[in-house]
Parts: structure tokens; C-alpha cells; sequence
């Protein structure tokens, strides 16, 4: 069929599409749900991650809460993935689709590196991670900050589930990012130090673990820099401290619980053998 | 045949052409702007819940009342650290709440004006027996647009003794030795099962007499273990002591804030 | 006071140049013109009498109720216009009910009595307000036994009510009370407290006591399902009022 068939058969969309947001695709989803597709779903991202880029380097942070609903799942989970020696990313979203595609965005990069005898570059990381994510429409429910420093420099890049990238000097994602990048609005610099950019981050953290309750109990941070890369952590901030310890001690006797049942199973020994030995 | 739209079940690929269009002309004559799900999901919802989580244990002359004092909005951010979700009706009768705030505000005034006005007309201040009764009547007048609380009032009795009665969002009354109500109920009521129920404890084992420093450490603890684990409680303990024939006392004490 | 009436009878709720409110003078005394009832608090409980006048042979006398039931540990007696104690013995009632209903308890005597003496003022000559045009021409003696003990109290049209140990109101209220005063002692069990308001009653009615023109009720103490205490309620039968009434 040629395009101008297809135009002419297509009906016509009473949609504007001129100014900044163009509707159009609402009528075509709409057709395409009524034909059986599935609309994708979205997924909370329940976390905070910041990175920043300084002069010459790069640092990025995430806390360390994983939960479950309302439920605090994991207290020391680790967000601040590993790619390679000096690229990392961090994650926000569903816990297991980060480890999967960390995993193997780090192991395509190592062989990359293996083959080609280089170092791998950021942009690299970030394409395998956006055809990979795209592939999936989004139903792998990684939200990825990824940064590092190449031979071209340092460089931060978000992507998201969908396949959606961005490049930016300093960001933050996941739910404390509202908190976080409020710090980051209001003390970024361009060139900082690597010591001011790390207190950046770490304040940064701090106001996403404060004030978003998906977030919390420990820090992570990596300083990846073109001569080394130093990972710190865990860091605890004071108001993730238990204030007071526990009035009492919760031992319970050997035997105390209660036995609700009994049955005893009789069985004959049919064969026996000695792995004493 | 399946696309990566995961439609199914078309012959070839003129006939789907042909049934798409059919399907965008339709669509464009009634555009299904939402799914009946998405209506129902996005219809005006006149409540919201505020996280955080209440407890009440009663003893021979004692009641303690606890709460944490963090307000959530949609269990992820929080709208103050300093909510207070106790309300001390008088010497004898305390109210705590947990559930959507604006309901628990107005619950707390219903209470207030009515104790008021019972002690115009009664010439005495009510008693937690009557409260008790009376908060259940006024949970159930709104049977079919509920207060959306759980609710527990606690207090010392006309006979000297201590009390907590335990609430559904429509009036269903029962009067429990303890209680816990919110985001961390489901880990404060088993707690608080096995230290004063002892309901795992096998006969012969030593069970430790509920005193009022005893249960002041294990409402403690209840709270200090759900905040480790539960993301909207937090912030600071509200704990209140009722104890027969002493005015009543109220402390704040630490919690995490992460 | 019949001499000193004046234009100031007029209006329900306007004063005279002394201070006196004629229309609820007048309706104390309709209270005279009611046939008599006593009430005696005892050390077992609490108990009301009542003659019951019929003016007429051919009347049924069981169709006249001069001691109504409240609720389960309350009644109440009545004298003068038996038909404005309808409206305040219904206020009596659902007030008990609307309070055992709230508070899943029983009322107590004094808050029941209360309730109706603040209806026993709604009265005045507007349209819109109250419910009453005049003030309600009967007396009432509220009976009981509630957490606190046996309880008598007293209703006069003015809305005044007093704690009594026992007490007379309708036509031979006085003389009836000047026995009473005699008579009246702490430990009076119910069976002497019954005897002494048949005794009274038969001294000051004009027809001859029988079991026919008196009514008794008897409030005793008990406890409810949950141990607290409270009253029961009971009218005393013809035959106990005739074997009581003979040994008179």
C-alpha cells in the first residue's frame, strides 16, 4: 500500500496537532487497546539516587532501603551498581530487573573491553542499556543513572524503562528525588571539587532519605574519577540512627513455645549405609 | 499472529489494516477518553489515609496509649513530623486514632462536644464505659459514608480499672486488654500477642505481670520495631499514661526519621 | 391569690408587679384537683401509690393508668390533668430509651426528671418555639432505682423538682404528707412502706379502698447482665393489695 493510500484511508483525527503536546497517538492506542493490545502499566519507583558531575569527575549516591508495599524490605540493599572499572549506575525501580540488567550491561562492557583492548565509554553502557530496556516496552522496570569517566570525559546519563535517555550535569531519580534535587537545584555548581560535589550528593541523599519515607537507612556513594574510582559506604546519617535501644531483651526459654500438635511417623529401615568415613 | 501489540488472532495483514481502521473510526466517533477502571480509579475519592500507627494496652490500674507522629500523604511523603493523632478527651477517657486525618479531626469534635454537653446535662464527666458506647453509636450513624478511622479509646473505668476498647470504621466494639490500629498494626498486634497474651507461651513458663513500667517498655519497643520495618511510622512516639486516681501524663520520645 | 387577679393571668409568661407568674400558680393548683398519690423511698427499694377515681360505675377501671412505666427501674405517678402527663411521661420515656440507646445504659432517675422538668417550662403563647401553649397542669412523682440507689423525686408545673423520701401530691396531698411526716422513718422495709401508703391512702380518700381504686408499683433493686445495680420495676397484684388492704 502506498503512503498516500494509507493516508487516505486513515480517517481523520480531530486532535490539534500543532502547539507543544501533540494527542494524536491517544485515538491509535485507543484503536489498538480495542483490538486486544495492552495499554503498559506504570511502576513506582521507590528510592533515591543522585549523581553530580565535577570538575574532571563524577559522583553518584543512592540510598539503601529496598520495600515492599509499606514494608521495608531490605534495610542495606546495594543501588550503586558496578559496570565497569570506571563506569557505574545507579538504580531505582523493580529491585531484580536492576540486578538482571546491571549484570549484564557489565558483562557485555567487560567483553567489549576484552575484544576491542579499551576502555569502554559511558555512551556505550547507555545504548546497550537503552536497546535492551526499549525492547522490553518498559516492562523491565529499570530506572538507571548512568555515569561514569572515558577517555572523553565524564559523563551522566538517565534512562529510563521505557528507553527514554537524557544526558544531564547533575540529577536525581526514584521517590526521594523530589527532596534531592531540590539540593541540587539550589547548591549546583558547574566545576565544583570533587570534595564539594561529594557533600552535594550526600546532602542530597540525606533530603530524599529524610523526606521521603521509600527511602532511608544507609548511604552508598562512588567518586569515579579518571586516575581512580573510591566507592564510601555504608554511610549511616545521624537521623537514620535508632535514637533509643530496646527497653527490654526478647529471649524466649529453649521449649517455651507452645506445642500445638504431635505425630510421630513409624518407618522401617530398608537399607543402611556408613558415611562416617 | 502476534504482533508486539500482543493482538492476536488476525487472518493477514489487509485484514488487520482493515480492522484497524474500523477500529480508529469508531474510536474517533466515541473516543473512550477512560477504561471503566480508570474512571473508577480516577472518580472522586473523598478519603485518603495519612499513615502511621496507633497502639492502647490496658492493665490492673492503667491504660497507655501510644502513637507515632508522622502524617504521609500517599504512604511515601511526609506532610509533618509532629501530627497528633491522641486526643485527651478528660482524666478518664483518651482517643486515638489512626486512618484518614480529616475524619479523625472531626471524630475528636463529635467526642469533645458531646462530653461537653454530658456534663451540662449529667452534672458529671462521662465515663470511658459510656464513651466507648456512645463513639460506637456516632462510628455507626454513618454506616454508608463512613468515618474511615480505626479507632481505639482507652481510659481507667468507673471501677478503677483500665480499658481499651477497639473499633472497625463502622462501629463494631470490643473491649481487648491491648490494641493497635494503622500502617503497623499487622506487626505491633503479633508482638503484643506473644509478650501479654502469651498466646505462643507453653504452660509452666514464666509469664511476667503486666505493670505499668513493663507495658510502658513493651509500647516502647512495639514502636521502635515498626519503625524499622514499616516506611510510614516514625518520627517521635506520643505516649500517654493513664493511671487510676493520678493525673494523666504525656511524653514524647525519639524515632528514626528516615 | 384568687383575690389579686389582674390583667397579669393573662399572658403565660409575664410577671406581676409582685413577681408572680399566675398561669403557673394556677396550674400547681389543677395539681389539687387530681386524685392523691404517695411515694415512699424504703431501705428495699422504692414504691408509688395511686388512687384511681372513676367517676362513673359504668367506667372500666382497668383502663385508667395512674402509674406509668419509664422503663425497666423507673416509674412515675401523676395528679391533676391527666392528659398533659401523657406528653411528659412520653418525653420520660424516650429519653430513657434514647439514652440507653446512646450510652448502653440505663438513665438515672434525677437525669430523667431533669429532662422532663426542662420540657415542663417549654411552654409560651408564640407560634413558632413552643411546644406547649400553657404550663402543663400536672405534678409527677418520678420513682427508681439506679446505680446510685432507690431515688424519689418530685415534678411540680413550675419545673422545680426535689429529692424526697417520700412524698404526696394530688387532692389530699396535705394531709397525706402530715401522716407521712409522722410515719416516715430510714428503715422502713418495702412491706411496712406498702402497708404505710395504703394506710395513708385510705385515711384521706372519700370512696373505700379496695384493690379496685388504687394502684401500686413497686421498684426493687437488682443487677443487670453486666453486675451493675439497677431497679425492676413491678405492679403490685389485686390479691396482695386486697390481703394487704384487709389487714388494714
Amino acid at each position: 500500500m502506498a503512503t498516500a493510500d494509507v493516508k487516505s484511508t486513515v480517517p481523520h483525527m480531530d486532535m490539534d496537532r500543532g502547539g507543544a503536546f501533540d494527542f494524536s497517538n491517544c485515538i491509535r492506542n485507543q484503536a489498538m487497546c480495542k483490538m486486544g493490545g495492552k495499554a503498559p502499566k506504570l511502576t513506582s519507583t521507590g528510592t533515591t539516587i543522585v549523581a553530580v558531575a565535577f570538575k574532571g569527575g563524577l559522583v553518584m549516591g543512592a540510598d539503601s532501603r529496598a520495600t515492599a508495599g509499606n514494608i521495608i524490605a531490605d534495610k542495606h540493599c546495594e543501588k550503586v551498581h558496578k559496570l565497569t572499572e570506571s563506569i557505574y549506575a545507579c538504580g531505582a525501580g523493580t529491585a531484580a530487573d536492576l540486578d538482571q540488567v546491571t549484570k549484564m550491561l557489565s558483562g557485555n562492557l567487560r567483553l567489549l573491553e576484552l575484544n576491542t583492548g579499551r576502555k569502554a565509554r559511558v555512551i556505550t553502557a547507555l545504548r546497550q542499556a537503552k536497546q535492551h530496556l526499549f525492547n522490553y516496552q518498559g516492562y523491565i522496570g529499570a530506572y538507571l543513572l548512568i555515569g561514569g569517566v572515558d577517555p572523553t570525559g565524564p559523563h551522566l546519563y538517565m534512562c529510563s524503562a521505557n528507553g527514554t535517555t537524557m544526558a544531564f550535569p547533575f540529577t536525581a531519580q526514584g521517590s526521594g528525588s523530589y527532596a534531592a534535587i531540590t539540593i541540587l537545584e539550589r547548591d549546583f555548581k558547574v566545576d565544583m571539587t570533587k570534595d564539594e560535589a561529594e557533600k552535594l550528593v550526600q546532602r542530597a541523599l540525606e533530603a530524599g532519605m529524610h523526606g521521603d519515607n521509600a527511602s532511608g537507612n544507609s548511604l552508598n556513594l562512588v567518586i569515579i574519577e579518571p586516575s581512580e574510582t573510591v566507592f564510601k559506604g555504608p554511610i549511616v546519617p545521624e537521623f537514620c540512627k535508632r535514637p533509643e535501644p530496646n527497653d527490654l531483651v526478647y529471649k524466649f526459654q529453649a521449649g517455651a513455645t507452645k506445642v500445638l500438635k504431635h505425630k510421630t511417623y513409624k518407618y522401617d529401615v530398608v537399607e543402611s549405609m556408613d558415611i562416617t568415613h | 499472529m502476534t504482533s508486539f501489540t500482543g493482538i492476536t488472532a488476525v487472518a493477514n495483514a489487509t485484514n488487520e489494516m482493515a480492522m484497524f481502521k474500523q477500529a480508529m473510526k469508531e474510536v474517533a466517533a466515541h473516543p473512550e477518553w477512560m477504561s471503566s477502571r480508570q474512571i473508577e480509579r480516577q472518580r472522586w475519592n473523598p478519603y485518603s489515609m495519612e499513615g502511621g500507627s496507633t497502639c492502647a494496652i490496658s492493665g490492673e490500674n492503667f491504660a497507655i496509649v501510644a502513637s507515632d507522629t508522622r502524617m504521609t500523604q500517599n504512604d511515601i511523603n511526609i506532610l509533618t513530623r509532629d501530627a497528633e493523632k491522641i486526643q485527651i478527651l478528660n482524666d478518664n477517657i483518651i482517643l486515638t486514632t489512626s486512618g484518614f486525618y480529616g475524619d479523625v479531626l472531626q471524630l475528636k469534635k463529635v467526642l469533645q462536644s458531646r462530653l461537653h454537653k454530658y456534663r451540662f446535662d449529667y452534672r458529671s464527666d462521662m465515663s470511658v464505659d459510656l464513651c466507648a458506647e456512645l463513639l460506637s453509636r456516632n462510628l455507626y450513624y454513618r454506616r454508608f459514608f463512613p468515618y474511615y478511622t480505626g479507632a481505639i479509646l482507652a481510659g481507667i473505668d468507673e471501677h478503677g480499672k483500665g480499658a481499651v476498647f477497639s473499633y472497625d470504621p463502622i462501629g463494631c466494639i470490643e473491649r481487648l486488654g491491648y490494641s493497635a490500629s494503622g500502617a503497623a498494626e499487622p506487626m505491633i498486634i503479633p508482638f503484643l500477642d506473644c509478650q501479654i497474651g502469651h498466646v505462643t507461651l507453653s504452660e509452666g513458663y514464666e509469664r511476667p505481670e503486666l505493670t505499668l513500667d513493663r507495658a510502658i517498655s513493651l509500647m516502647k519497643d512495639s514502636f521502635r520495631g515498626a519503625a524499622e520495618r514499616e516506611i510510614s511510622t516514625g518520627d517521635k512516639i506520643h505516649l500517654v499514661i493513664a493511671e487510676a486516681g493520678k493525673p494523666v501524663v504525656v511524653k514524647f520520645l525519639p524515632l528514626r526519621e528516615d | 391569690m384568687f383575690l389579686t387577679r389582674s390583667e397579669y393571668d393573662r399572658g403565660v409568661n409575664t410577671f406581676s408587679p409582685e413577681g408572680r407568674l399566675f398561669q403557673v400558680e394556677y396550674a400547681i393548683e389543677a395539681v389539687k384537683l387530681g386524685s392523691t398519690s404517695i411515694g415512699i423511698k424504703t431501705s428495699e427499694g422504692v414504691l408509688l401509690a395511686a388512687e384511681k377515681r372513676s367517676t362513673s360505675k359504668l367506667m372500666v377501671n382497668d383502663a385508667i393508668e395512674k402509674i406509668s412505666k419509664v422503663d425497666q427501674h423507673i416509674g412515675v405517678t401523676f395528679a391533676g390533668l391527666i392528659a398533659d402527663s401523657r406528653t411528659l411521661v412520653e418525653r420520660a420515656q424516650i429519653e430513657a430509651q434514647n439514652f440507653w440507646f446512646t450510652y448502653n445504659r440505663k438513665i438515672r432517675v434525677e437525669d430523667v426528671t431533669q429532662s422532663v422538668a426542662n420540657l415542663a417550662l417549654q411552654f409560651g403563647d408564640d407560634d413558632v418555639k413552643a411546644s406547649m401553649s400553657r404550663p402543663f397542669g400536672v405534678a409527677m412523682l418520678f420513682a427508681g432505682v439506679d446505680q446510685e440507689g432507690a431515688k424519689l423525686f418530685h415534678l411540680d408545673p413550675s419545673g422545680t423538682f426535689i429529692d424526697c423520701k417520700a412524698k404526696s401530691i394530688g387532692a389530699a396531698s396535705d394531709g397525706a404528707e402530715q401522716n407521712l411526716k409522722e410515719q416516715y422513718h430510714d428503715a422502713l422495709t418495702i412491706k411496712e412502706g406498702l402497708k404505710m401508703a395504703l394506710a395513708i391512702l385510705k385515711q384521706v380518700m372519700e370512696e373505700k379502698l379496695n384493690s379496685a381504686n388504687v394502684e401500686v408499683v413497686v421498684i426493687k433493686p437488682t443487677v443487670d447482665a453486666k453486675g451493675r445495680p439497677i431497679g425492676e420495676f413491678t405492679r403490685v397484684s389485686n390479691e396482695e393489695l386486697d390481703q394487704v388492704i384487709t389487714s388494714l
